[in-house]
């Protein structure tokens, strides 16, 4: 649960060990949602506000928002 | 020496000149320090001010030590000097308001701070106060020293306003009092005395007098050294949109309690001599929480309770419910004069506030715990019990079935414990378990069970099964339970039972179908390049910018349609359910930096963050 933005910085990645899967993964983000330039996040993103995948940005998961617009730059969505 | 006393004389004289002219001129009086210097000593009157009629208003006041006399001042005006406690002040016009001080001046002129001002109000034309105050209840008496004891009670009301109190000590009068609360001085010691009191309103109407409270001065030369112990089980229940009911368990004390204090918020709002409290002119849905603390005559004041906290209703909004009726009721004697009374907890759709607990129909006690140990019985009698639940609006339940027990034959002891419960297993969601076993048995009977775990008590059952609630995902735990029976007599813990919360899930639903969702739409930048797996698509909204250049695998596009719409349901409702699931101790991330934070290997319980 994240209660405000959650933002993963250019270039950054979020790893998952001992065999956790980005299926069963959640990001519940109140706010708006960004994945920097060239990062890596994994998980679903729930999110209330906007989904934004900056360029060559990748997320290994769904990207779900309720009232904001999904947007992509040269990135990939979904597991 | 003679001088002195001489000159004092003057002054006392000429200041009493003055008072007097500017008394029949009736002029401003703004300079307190004319009439001289302050006394050190004396403290400010307490004064409370109420209508008599549409035409006058009637003041009380106590004296301090010391005072003589008494300057009154309407709106900052002075409109009398007198001796006593008490005038009337005529010739006022109908329903206005009018804001009274009053200053003690001892036999040297000097005068007292000035008591807090008293407001009151006139009533409308042809209205008139017919109504005595209600009687006093609650009267508490406790010793404060070997020649003193202190008073308190529960405020009356009336219809137009208590003014004061009388004080009677073994039937005469003795004082007034302002407030619900009286020290009386001067007494012998270890000796006893009993009060009553009784309300006036500024009409002179006097209501009978409360119920009696006796105390015993303490002997010569002891005096109370002990604070009173910390009142424990504080339950704050909404009772509308602007009140809150506090009740709580008597604390004791080695002399006597005479009330307690209640705060909100850390600041003090009232004080009282019973163990409930109506906190009023609240505002709606807003959460407070409240702390008590108990107090004796010798004002040494206990330790504060835990804290509860009650939100208020919305505005509006009421509480006609009842509690549901307690269940299982257990009646089983702990020895020839006493029966031991538990219940299973009622839920309320507003919030429980107490119980009251009835012996062969006839209401006995009340108490917010759920266990009552009655007392004074005959031995070798049967008597039976039923339970009801009440909220702080007032709505009570139905009564529990009754529960029967019969005190053991004089001169009977129960020494046996209840057998060690066996068969413990339980039922696991994500965020509790519920544990059953079986019946333990005992020579009188099984009081209630008493659950452990990881070898820390958590909680009490009457029945035999118990719902362990907030827990964290996927971890495991270890529980036991032990019998009790109403003498105090508790069987060895069971075998232990080790049961594992399930895996925290979250299901999306349709929207478990979408690569990418959105609520406004889908915007691809930046040309060629951007990959989905799964469909994509956007409900309400289909603002869409650039889609044909998107590479969607193993789906397609759905744009406001019923699939998209659907989708928007299930993810809603995902989002509710993920955001419910609790944040177990140590998981909330709030604050932290959370670059290189690595989370705890293999637990899949929810995180809060907050960003």
């Amino acid at each position: 649960m994240v209660q405000g933005n959650l933002t993963a910085a250019a270039a950054s990645q979020v790893a998952l060990i001992n065999g956790a899967q980005a299926a069963n993964v959640f990001w519940v983000v109140s706010g708006a949602t960004t994945v920097g330039a060239g990062a890596t996040l994994r998980g679903n993103v729930l999110g209330t506000g906007s989904i934004t995948l900056a360029t060559n940005a990748t997320l290994l998961g769904r990207a779900l928002s309720r009232t904001g617009g999904v947007s992509l730059t040269k990135a990939i969505a979904g597991l | 020496m003679t001088r002195i006393r001489q000159s004092s004389t003057l002054r006392r004289l000429l200041g009493v000149a003055i008072l007097g002219w500017v008394g029949v001129a009736g002029l401003a009086c703004e300079n307190l320090d004319r009439y001289g210097p302050e006394a050190g000593g004396m403290a400010a009157p307490e004064l409370s001010a109420v209508a008599a009629s549409s035409t006058a208003i009637t003041l009380s006041w106590t004296l301090p030590a010391g005072a003589e006399h008494v300057r009154v001042l309407r709106d900052g005006n002075q409109v009398d000097f007198v001796s006593g406690t008490g005038l009337t002040d005529q010739g006022r016009e109908p329903a206005s308001t009018y804001t009274y001080t009053v200053i003690a001046l001892d036999g040297l002129g000097r005068s007292s701070p000035a008591s807090a001002p008293a407001t009151a109000t006139t009533l409308n034309q042809g209205q008139s106060d017919d109504a005595p105050p209600s009687v006093p209840t609650g009267l508490t008496a406790v010793a404060a020293s070997s020649s003193s004891i202190a008073l308190a009670w529960e405020p009356s009301t009336d219809d137009v306003g208590v003014l004061g109190y009388r004080i009677y000590r073994d039937g005469a009068e003795i004082g007034l009092s302002a407030g619900p609360q009286y020290t009386d001085l001067g007494l012998t010691a270890s000796t006893q005395y009993t009060y009553t009191v009784a309300a006036f309103d500024g009409a002179a109407h006097v209501s009978a007098p409360s119920a009696p409270a006796s105390a015993r001065t303490l002997a010569t030369g002891v005096s109370d050294t002990q604070s009173p112990s910390t009142p424990l089980d504080l339950n704050a229940v909404p009772a509308s949109s602007s009140a809150i009911t506090l009740t709580w368990s008597a604390s004791t004390d080695d002399v006597g309690v005479l009330g307690y204090r209640v705060y909100r918020g850390g600041v003090e709002i009232g004080t009282t001599s019973g163990t409930t409290f109506d906190d009023t002119g609240l505002s709606p849905s807003t959460a407070y929480t409240y702390t008590v603390a108990a107090y004796d005559a010798a004002n040494h004041l206990s330790a504060t309770s835990d804290p509860a906290t009650a939100t208020t209703l919305a505005a509006g909004q009421s509480d006609t419910d009842p509690p549901t009726t307690p269940n299982p009721v257990v009646a089983v004697a702990s020895g020839p004069s006493g029966i031991t009374v538990s219940w299973g907890a009622s839920t309320d759709n507003v919030g429980v506030l107490g119980y009251r607990i009835y012996r062969d129909g006839v209401e006995i006690a009340t108490t917010t715990l759920l266990i009552y140990a009655d007392g004074g019985l005959a031995p070798n009698t049967s008597y039976t019990y039923t339970v009801t639940a009440f909220d702080a609006a007032g709505n009570e339940s139905l009564p529990s079935a009754g529960a029967a027990a019969t005190t053991l034959p004089i001169g009977t002891t129960d020494t046996d414990p209840p057998s060690v419960p066996g068969g413990l297993g339980g039922i696991a969601t994500s965020i509790s378990i519920t544990l059953s076993w079986n019946a333990s048995t005992d020579n009188v009977g099984v009081s209630g069970y008493v659950i452990y775990r990881d070898g820390v008590q958590i909680g009490t059952s009457v029945g035999t099964t118990f719902s362990d609630l907030g827990l964290c995902a996927s971890e495991s735990f270890s529980y036991t339970v032990a019998a009790r029976d109403a003498a105090g007599n508790f069987s060895a813990q069971s075998l232990p039972a080790v049961i594992t919360t399930l895996h925290a899930s979250v299901s999306l639903g349709a929207a478990a179908s979408f690569g990418a969702l959105g609520g406004t739409g889908v915007s691809v930048l930046g040309l060629l390049g951007s990959q989905v797996t799964g469909n994509v698509g956007s409900s309400p909204g289909i603002s869409i910018l650039g889609l044909p250049l998107l590479n969607i695998i193993g789906g397609v596009l759905h744009l406001a349609d019923a699939t998209a719409a659907s989708a928007q349901v299930d993810l809603a409702a995902a989002i509710t359910a993920a955001t419910a699931l609790p944040v177990c101790a140590g998981h909330d991330l709030t604050g932290q930096v959370l670059g290189g934070l690595s989370l705890g290997a293999g637990s899949t319980s929810t995180r809060r963050l907050q960003i």
